[in-house]
C-alpha cells in the first residue's frame, strides 16, 4: 500500500459531501478482521506468561525479564482497545467470541478488568476532553510533558482525584454494568494483590516487582503520554474534528503504537489500528478541509 | 458485610505494605548487594520482619494521608 498522502480535491465540496467522502473511505477499512491484531495479543500474553518460569528457574535473568516485561505490559492495552470498539467482532456475528477473549485476556499484564475499561472509554468517546464527564481529561490536562507524567504518577496515589475518576465515571453511570464492571475490577485487584503475596510469601518479592509491579507503572506513564495525553493535548478542545490531533513522533508511527493516527480513531472507531495510518493518509484531504489539527503533508505519517 | 469488605479495600496500601513491599525490602537487602554494604549482621526473619514492619507502617501512612510520596 502506498504511504503517500493523498492529493485528491475536495475544494468546493459541501459539509455533506465530505461527511459521504469521508465514511466512504472509512468504510473500505472497517469489517475486516485484522490478522495482526489477533496475533498481537496471542503472542504478548503468551510471552509475558512465559517471563515467569524462565526467570523462576534463571533460564534468563530477571533484568532480561524485567525489560520485555515492560514491553509486554506496555503493548497489552491496545488489543482490548480493539474489542472495546467491536472491531474483531460484533454481537451476534461468528467471532465475537473472539472479540471478548482478547477484550478480557489481553488485559491481564495491566491488571484492569475489559469492562470498566471498555465503559470508561466508550465515555471517553462521547464526552472527550469535557471535565467531570471525560473519565481520562484528568490525566489529559497537563500543558507540558512533565505534568502529563506527573498527573499519571499521581493516580498511583491512594486519596488522588486521578486514582478515583474512573470509580467515579462508574458511579455516574450506575447501571448495573457498571456495578458489575467495579466489581470485576475488585476481583483483579485482589488477584493481583494474591500473586504479589504468594510470590513474596515463597521469596520470589523481587521477580514480582520485576515482571509485573514496575512495568505496569513504566507501561502505564507510557500508555497515558501516547494513548491519551499527546492525542488530546492540550485537552481543551471538543467536537468531532476538533478533540483530537495529529502529532509527530520521533521514533516513526509505531513507537506511537499508531497513536499519530489517533484521529482516525476518535472519527471512525471501528477502524482496526493497524489501519489508522493508511486511513489517516487516505483522509488527509478531508481532514485538512475540516481544518483539523493535523501535521504539515511532509510530516505526516 | 458490605461495610467490612469496604474497609478491608480501603486499607490496601497496609496489606500492600505488610505483605509485599516489606519483604520485597527484605529481598533487596539478602539478595543484592545492599547487604552487604550495610552489613546489619541479622538473620533472615529479623530482616524480614524489621522490613514488614517498615512496609507496614509505610501502608499506615499511604492510608492515612492518601498518598504514597
Amino acid at each position: 500500500m502506498s504511504k503517500a498522502i493523498a492529493d485528491y480535491d475536495v475544494s468546493g465540496k459541501s459539509d455533506a459531501e465530505l461527511t459521504r467522502v469521508e465514511r466512504e473511505i472509512a468504510r473500505r477499512y472497517i469489517d475486516k478482521l485484522s490478522i495482526p491484531m489477533v496475533i498481537w495479543p496471542v503472542l504478548n500474553l503468551s510471552c509475558w506468561l512465559a517471563l515467569w518460569p524462565l526467570v523462576f528457574t534463571g533460564t534468563i535473568p530477571l533484568w532480561l525479564g524485567f525489560v520485555i516485561a515492560t514491553v509486554n505490559v506496555t503493548l497489552s492495552y491496545l488489543p482490548s482497545h480493539e474489542a472495546q470498539h467491536d472491531i474483531y467482532a460484533r454481537p451476534g456475528e461468528k467471532l465475537r467470541w473472539l472479540n471478548e477473549a482478547i477484550g478480557h485476556l489481553s488485559l491481564i499484564p495491566l491488571a484492569y478488568g475489559y469492562k470498566i475499561l471498555r465503559l470508561t472509554h466508550l465515555e471517553h468517546h462521547k464526552h472527550t476532553n469535557k471535565p467531570g464527564l471525560d473519565p481520562d481529561h484528568i490525566y489529559n490536562d497537563g500543558q507540558t510533558l512533565v505534568q502529563a507524567v506527573w498527573k499519571s504518577i499521581q493516580s498511583y496515589q491512594p486519596g488522588s482525584r486521578a486514582a478515583s475518576s474512573y470509580m467515579e465515571c462508574m458511579e455516574r453511570l450506575g447501571t448495573d454494568e457498571a456495578k458489575s464492571a467495579v466489581s470485576q475490577q475488585i476481583l483483579i485487584m485482589l488477584a493481583q494483590m494474591s500473586v504479589f503475596f504468594v510470590c513474596a510469601y515463597n521469596g520470589y518479592a523481587l521477580e514480582a516487582v520485576l515482571l509485573w509491579w514496575l512495568p505496569l507503572k513504566l507501561a502505564l506513564v507510557y500508555i497515558r503520554i501516547y494513548l491519551s495525553w499527546l492525542p488530546h493535548f492540550p485537552g481543551k478542545a471538543t467536537g468531532r474534528y476538533k478533540d483530537t490531533r495529529g502529532f509527530h513522533s520521533y521514533g516513526g508511527v509505531w513507537s506511537s503504537l499508531a497513536m499519530t493516527a489517533h484521529i482516525v480513531h476518535h472519527l471512525h472507531p471501528r477502524i482496526p489500528l493497524d489501519k489508522t495510518p493508511a486511513a489517516l493518509r487516505e483522509l488527509y484531504p478531508i481532514l485538512e478541509a475540516r481544518d483539523c489539527d493535523i501535521l504539515e503533508r511532509h510530516l505526516a505519517h | 458485610m458490605q461495610k467490612l469488605i469496604e474497609a478491608v479495600l480501603k486499607m490496601m496500601p497496609v496489606w500492600f505494605g505488610i505483605g509485599f513491599l516489606g519483604p520485597a525490602l527484605a529481598e533487596i537487602y539478602m539478595r543484592t548487594p545492599v547487604g552487604g554494604v550495610l552489613n546489619l549482621g541479622l538473620e533472615s526473619g529479623q530482616i524480614y520482619m524489621i522490613c514488614m514492619c517498615l512496609g507496614g507502617a509505610y501502608g499506615i501512612f499511604a492510608w492515612r494521608v492518601g498518598r504514597w510520596v
